[in-house]
């Protein structure tokens, strides 16, 4: 597993350095998980999911919004119309983004402290913030196709592994006839081993008697077969 | 190689860098320009500062990022596979799925049970055996 590997890596780094590269763990917690609270069922359960909003970090989360693909205009002007060809609009946004570069050039050789600088500035971020939003609008796309790919791999995978396993089993299934086929089929015994399966044959009938009478496990019944055929 | 999406991100935040460099090392590395008409010391001139001409190697820089930010925008799939043929064809491939997960588990089954009965095939086998060695010993 690469976590591991990665752990073991910085751990024996540490150790050589004589201290711990990992804060230490939450002792209150851990100490709540031992074996017996957990086969009493007196662990403490997973922390439920958050329902609404929550900090991290400083900065604030909602959990119920549509994270993946919030809307434009909740922070900043929108350039691009309701209905739009991502690709088309991505390359106006570059061309804008390159002729707002020259135009900051310009303004910058000409008169450095106007505050058209500073409006041109904006503009630039403006185009930036549409170029990453429209690529980010993507990615939703991107995830359904990885998904789509991985399944039909997977499709496939089972197909190949049963169609191995049934011809594996079509093998096996002729190497147990033409075994079963080459068996000696002549029942030429001498008279000695021929009195032996009469024996066979009464203590069988008596074992099948014992059995009738008590239903005993399969395996103290093959256990009590061979004890019986040593002593 | 990171995904297409990834490298067009990078590409752009890469675009935006050239940007802010640019103009940072050509102002920090220009020579100062003279005044007109105020010739205080002309031969201070700043005597051949080594040009090594920032200012076209960010312009090529700059073109060729921009120039792969539209290549990269080139190879992004178009509208055609919107949402619902993609969510179609989701749903087509998970009942396929199953379909094949049922068959492989038919299968499965089958090779389970022969191997059970050729198990106890081989287990009345070894009962036997034993018991022909054991009434050999007994005489």
């Amino acid at each position: 597993m690469p976590q591991r590997t990665e752990k073991t890596k910085a751990v024996t780094m540490a150790e050589n350095q004589g201290v711990s590269a990992f804060p230490l763990p939450p002792s209150k917690y851990v100490n709540m998980y031992t074996d017996e609270n957990v086969k009493r069922g007196r662990a403490p359960l997973p922390p439920p999911p958050i329902q609404d909003t929550y900090t991290m970090f400083g900065a604030q989360f909602n959990a119920d919004d549509a994270i993946i693909r919030p809307l434009e205009s909740q922070g900043f002007r929108r350039l691009h119309p309701q209905n739009y060809d991502h690709k088309r609009e991505l390359k106006k946004l570059n061309h804008s983004i390159l002729v707002n570069f020259l135009d900051l050039i310009d303004i910058l050789i000409k008169a450095p402290d106007s505050t058209k600088r500073t409006e041109k500035l904006e503009d630039l971020n403006l185009l930036f913030i549409h170029m990453h939003h429209l690529i980010n609008e993507f990615r939703p796309h991107q995830a359904r196709e990885t998904l789509r790919v991985m399944m039909e791999r997977q499709k496939k995978e089972r197909a190949q592994i049963s169609k191995n396993f049934e011809t594996h089993l079509n093998k096996v299934k002729e190497l147990i006839q033409t075994s079963l086929q080459s068996l000696p089929e002549d029942f030429s015994f001498d008279s000695k081993s021929l009195v032996k399966t009469e024996l066979l044959q009464a203590s069988q009938h008596h074992n099948g008697y014992d059995m009738e009478t008590e239903p005993c496990d399969q395996l103290d019944r093959m256990m009590c077969d061979i004890v019986d055929g040593m002593g | 190689m990171a995904d297409r999406l990834t490298q067009l991100q990078d590409a752009v935040n890469q675009l935006a860098d050239h940007f802010c460099n640019s103009i940072g090392v050509l102002q920090q590395c220009s020579p100062p320009s003279k005044f007109e008409g105020f010739d205080k010391q002309p031969g201070k001139s700043p005597s051949e500062v080594p040009q090594e001409d920032y200012a076209l190697t960010f312009a090529k820089l700059i073109s060729r990022t921009a120039k792969d930010v539209d290549t990269l925008i080139d190879s992004l799939p178009s509208e055609e596979s919107s949402l619902k043929v993609q969510l179609e064809s989701l749903r087509r491939l998970e009942a396929e799925n199953q379909e094949e997960a049922r068959k492989l588990e038919e299968v499965v089954s089958h090779g389970q049970h022969l191997l059970d009965r050729v198990q106890e095939a081989l287990r009345d086998i070894a009962q036997c055996q034993l018991r022909c060695q054991a009434m050999e010993t007994d005489t």
